[in-house]
């Protein structure tokens, strides 16, 4: 179970400008849920995901992940966390001197799947997301589009408990965009995973029909059922 | 635990061939490094040679009447050596200092003449080597309590040559240890700046690699293993590069230190020499990595 209480976090800037990126959020998103993170860009839906991670702490609020305080959490205990994480970045994140096969396989070698296992699935799970033909490829050898069902590839290779997703289908066309929507509602049903997407588009919202999170300027707006929502 | 050092020792390898550009930096730094260091090693080595050969020369021949029996002198010579800084005692029999003195006139003809028509004019006599020029003091304090049965001691013509031998030693000693330690001190700062630099260039695929789970680990150890190998690669280069240097340079030293031949105390010390070389690789490619990983860790 994931749980955000009165999470508000402040930027600094570099100029030492302060940003407010989310104000006293509190939510509970329960085991094998499938929530949608909905609003603007810049509203605080990558804060969200992020805080999750445990790659920004809250400035003040608590993040907590199966009862654990994501940010009070040690180096190891961390690492531990993540490895049950599958996480779609907005920005991809791919190992640039790994290639795509290589890619696919370090979390599952972090995760403890054996070579054959890595050998026989990771070309199943790359033919998913259509990358079968470029498995030898570095990450700047691909297109944007490629690089993004990469890094879904990536997320969701060691079936994970949690499958974080930032914009997963900004860069792809409307086939696949429609064929990876389908992997994670079949990963959320099949596999039992709780996966949380954050999005501005609205076919999405519609393509779910699952509940929403609706975030303005870092404020929680909404929390409910799905409804028909203007982004 | 062993499948994850394979996967980790496989990748270091894949590191290392990737990154062989920035990695020629890593091994010639290291290579100079090791080098430096095989140097002041070696240096002391020569030094510790140069030193003993030097106080060889600062003993001090204490010469016993005719009439002194043999057992009277060496119960003298086990008595010295009970004295604080006494190294050695050599007992010099009367035949033995005449060899001696032949020897080293055997080009002299008048010399060699008149030894024959007087005989053996030399005595019995004692040697005495001292750790240090202070030491002499005790033992000529023992000495003024033997001099009924003593001929002559040469400390006084000697005494202005031991004191210059005692004091150059001791400033070879500090001089080499006070440059070998700058010297080493300043190539750890290289080697940690260049591993530094090679790990900066790896600093976004570090993050990546802990979002999604990596262990330190897991993101240490391809490093530490691409670092251990240009390390070893530079014992050798080093290695090499000191051994050719020295075989080239050995027929000019003898002219300066005919007593010492620098090649063979090299192969003498070879052993040493890697076994240090290894070591200080190995402590430098793991502290190096280890600081400059930590931040990103």
């Amino acid at each position: 179970m994931i749980v955000f209480e009165k999470v508000t976090k402040v930027y600094t800037l570099k100029n030492k400008e302060k940003v407010l990126a989310l104000k006293d959020v509190s939510f509970k998103i329960e085991d094998q849920e499938l929530v949608l993170l909905v609003g603007k860009c810049g509203c605080g839906k990558s804060t969200v995901l992020k805080l999750i991670l445990g790659e920004e702490k809250p400035t003040s609020g608590r993040v907590l992940i199966d009862n654990q305080e994501v940010p009070k959490m040690k180096n190891g205990t961390l690492a531990k966390l993540r490895r049950k994480i599958g996480v779609v970045f907005q920005d991809y994140k791919l190992l640039s001197q790994r290639n795509v096969f290589e890619n696919v396989s370090f979390v599952m070698e972090m995760t403890g799947f054996s070579d054959k296992e890595i050998k026989k699935e990771v070309p199943e799970i790359l033919e998913i997301v259509g990358l079968e033909n470029k498995m030898h490829h570095f990450p700047d050898e691909l297109s944007q589009g490629e690089k993004q069902k990469l890094c879904i590839a990536r997320a969701i290779a060691h079936r994970p408990k949690i499958l974080l997703a930032d914009e997963p289908v900004g860069n792809l066309d409307g086939e696949t965009t429609l064929e990876i929507l389908r992997i994670f509602k079949k990963i959320n049903s099949e596999l039992k995973t709780t996966v949380v997407i954050a999005t501005h588009y609205q076919e999405v919202v519609n393509f779910f029909k699952s509940r929403i999170l609706n975030l303005k300027k870092g404020e929680l707006i909404y929390d409910g059922p799905y409804k028909k929502i203007i982004i | 635990m062993f499948l994850e050092l394979k996967r980790a020792i496989k990748y270091g390898l894949k590191v290392f061939k990737q990154n062989l550009g920035l990695g020629f930096i890593n091994l010639f730094v290291f290579s100079i490094t090791l080098f430096l260091c095989t140097l002041f090693f070696f240096s002391g080595k020569v030094g510790g040679i140069l030193i003993k050969n030097l106080k060889e020369k600062a003993d001090i021949s204490v010469y016993f009447k005719e009439e002194v029996p043999k057992e009277e002198i060496f119960k003298i010579k086990e008595e010295l050596l009970k004295i604080q800084g006494v190294e050695k005692v050599e007992f010099i029999s009367k035949d033995e200092n005449l060899e001696k003195f032949r020897k080293k006139h055997e080009k002299d003809f008048i010399i060699l003449e008149a030894l024959e028509t007087v005989g053996n004019p030399f005595f019995d006599s004692l040697s005495v080597y001292v750790k240090e020029a202070q030491n002499l003091e005790g033992v000529l304090e023992f000495l003024k309590g033997k001099k009924d049965l003593i001929q002559e001691e040469d400390y006084s013509e000697k005494k202005s040559t031991i004191e210059k031998i005692f004091k150059i030693s001791k400033n070879i000693q500090k001089g080499l240890f006070f440059t070998s330690l700058f010297f080493i001190i300043v190539s750890c700062l290289i080697v940690f700046f260049t591993v530094h630099l090679t790990i900066l260039n790896q600093k976004e695929e570090i993050t990546v690699q802990k979002l999604v789970g990596a262990s330190n680990f897991n993101i240490l150890f391809p490093f530490l293993f691409q670092e251990i190998l240009w390390a070893f690669l530079g014992v050798l280069v080093a290695i090499l590069s000191f051994a050719l240097l020295l075989k080239f340079l050995t027929p000019y030293t003898i002219f300066i230190l005919p007593e010492i031949q620098i090649f063979d105390i090299f192969k003498n010390n070879l052993f040493k020499i890697l076994g240090l070389n290894f070591l200080i690789a190995l402590v430098l490619a793991f502290v190096s990595t280890f600081f400059a990983t930590k931040r990103y860790l």
